[in-house]
């Protein structure tokens, strides 16, 4: 099956009497990657919960073909969730299970492959990402990026086809940094998946994305190619383009 | 005036504090429930479960219950021994043991050692987006982590108690021989006072204290809010509201079963 395009219209979400995305609309690329990117706060990781089913608009749609997260049942929102996969901004790896038993969680947890396939297949995809030596080791004794490289070996290893990346740069000095960008280019280019990432650094944006929206305020001040934001004369996109890495 | 309306307004948070956190907490364990009976049931993960409540459980709960049937048996040694009823004091450790002492110091000994550490897992797991991670991938948080940790509270408590109750009656016949009492005086007597239904009830009483304990300790670590502070606040709450709850609820289940 082809990777759905998202259409995402206008959505809003508050928290108390915050108001974190007004009205937010973009479309995410089939088989692309997708960069969300804006200051810490403006509503990128809210916009990212709401994409992965873990948050429900308050209003609006969130649009996987047919499928509206906004309504859908529990049931269609878990169904959905078995063709994607997400690399959180930490790993999120189970720290009581070693980074075999890491990986292969999704497909032991709901049967889709026997113990023998599971752990091959594992393999394959940690060796693709220089990991399979690890197999056996347990993930609290492995260094942050190691650990980025485990958790993208979990996303993948469903063929998922939309991959999620929160941050996953942060905090990591810049060589980490480009073995992420690696992983990002990795993602989509292995399993042809749609990717999203969710990011302030401008660098990696230019440079990896098919397609960028730029959030300021809970709002997209602009959604297009890298071209479209180099050639943009709105402030903030110039500021963006102009500042190095949003902080 | 001003102090009275305070009063009534603290109060009233207070009240309406309870009821959210008392219905959270029946929802939660209502789906914890449900989930003993909806596939995919993960039974390795029932049984890693049951080993940690349980047999990791079993050397502080043999402990307990020794040295709880000994220091008591020293206590109504010197109480019976003043009007010669000797003869009763097997049956008084074992009554005790059996309806209270193995039950309640079981619980409060399994609290501090298991209800802890699931609130600290489950808070850790939740600032560390671990939860997350499991909803994203399809795995209900609910039935993977807390359903098994209900059912091991369930199972395990019960068992440990009995073990409980049986080595605090080995405790107390060894002090009381090495007090002098004749052994056939301290068992002599045990099987006419002590009935299956006071060791039974003392069961039952331990599977609700297992549910109170692994139930609290979910809820705490699985509604973490805030960092490593979160973790810690949760634990304790875990810990101070199953002691309170074990005690009360002891106190309401021996009015109705005795």
């Amino acid at each position: 099956m082809a990777a759905p395009t998202i259409e995402v219209r206008e959505v809003t979400k508050s928290f108390g009497t915050a108001q974190v995305l007004k009205g937010v609309s973009l479309d995410i690329l089939a088989g692309k990657i997708n960069f969300i990117i804006g200051r810490s706060g403006e509503g990128k990781s809210v916009l990212l919960k709401i994409l992965t089913g873990l948050y429900r608009p308050d209003s609006g749609s969130v649009n996987y073909g047919q499928l509206n997260l906004a309504k859908a049942k529990t049931r269609e929102i878990n169904k959905l969730r078995r063709r994607m996969g997400l690399l959180f901004q930490e790993g999120a790896l189970f720290d009581s299970m070693t980074v075999g038993e890491n990986v292969i969680f999704p497909l032991w947890f709901h049967n889709l492959a026997k113990p023998a396939e599971a752990n091959k297949k594992a393999l394959d995809i940690l060796g693709e990402l220089g990991m399979a030596r690890y197999f056996n080791l347990s993930v609290a004794l492995l260094s942050t990026g190691e650990k980025k490289r485990v958790a993208l070996a979990r996303a993948l290893i469903v063929d998922p086809e939309v991959v999620f990346f929160d941050e996953p740069t942060t905090g990591l000095d810049p060589l980490l940094g480009s073995q992420v960008d690696e992983l990002i280019v990795h993602a989509q280019k292995v399993s042809q998946a749609t990717v999203v990432v969710v990011s302030h650094d401008m660098a990696a944006t230019l440079s990896l994305a098919d397609r960028v929206t730029l959030l300021r305020l809970g709002q997209v001040v602009l959604s297009g190619s890298p071209d479209q934001f180099r050639k943009s004369p709105d402030r903030e996109v110039v500021n963006f383009l102009s500042g190095g890495e949003l902080a | 005036m001003n102090l009275i309306l305070a009063m009534v307004a603290a109060l009233g948070r207070f009240g309406l504090n309870a009821v959210f956190h008392l219905g959270r907490y029946g929802m939660l364990t209502s789906k914890a429930v449900l989930g003993f009976f909806t596939p995919p049931i993960r039974l390795r993960n029932y049984f890693k479960q049951m080993e940690t409540v349980g047999v990791d459980s079993l050397f502080v709960v043999i402990l307990t219950g020794l040295f709880t049937g000994g220091v008591f048996t020293l206590q109504i040694i010197y109480g019976f021994s003043r009007f010669s009823a000797e003869s009763m004091v097997g049956p008084t450790v074992a009554t005790a043991m059996t309806r209270e002492l193995g039950p309640v110091l079981t619980a409060l000994m399994v609290t501090g050692r298991v209800g802890s550490a699931m609130a600290a897992e489950l808070s850790s797991m939740k600032v560390s987006e671990q939860m997350d991670a499991l909803t994203v991938m399809a795995a209900d948080p609910v039935k993977y982590l807390i359903t098994p940790r209900i059912l091991a509270g369930i199972v395990m408590l019960p068992l440990l108690t009995a073990i409980s109750d049986a080595i605090g009656v080995i405790g107390g016949f060894f002090v009381a021989i090495g007090r002098g009492l004749d052994p056939g005086q301290f068992t002599g007597r045990i099987t006419d006072i002590v009935v299956m239904g006071d060791v039974f009830n003392g069961l039952i009483k331990a599977a609700f204290f297992g549910f109170i304990i692994s139930s609290v300790g979910c809820y705490m670590g699985f509604y973490t809010q805030g960092g490593a502070s979160g973790v810690g606040r949760s634990t304790t709450q875990a810990v101070v509201i199953s002691y309170v709850s074990i005690l009360v609820s002891d106190f309401m289940m021996t009015a109705i079963m005795f």
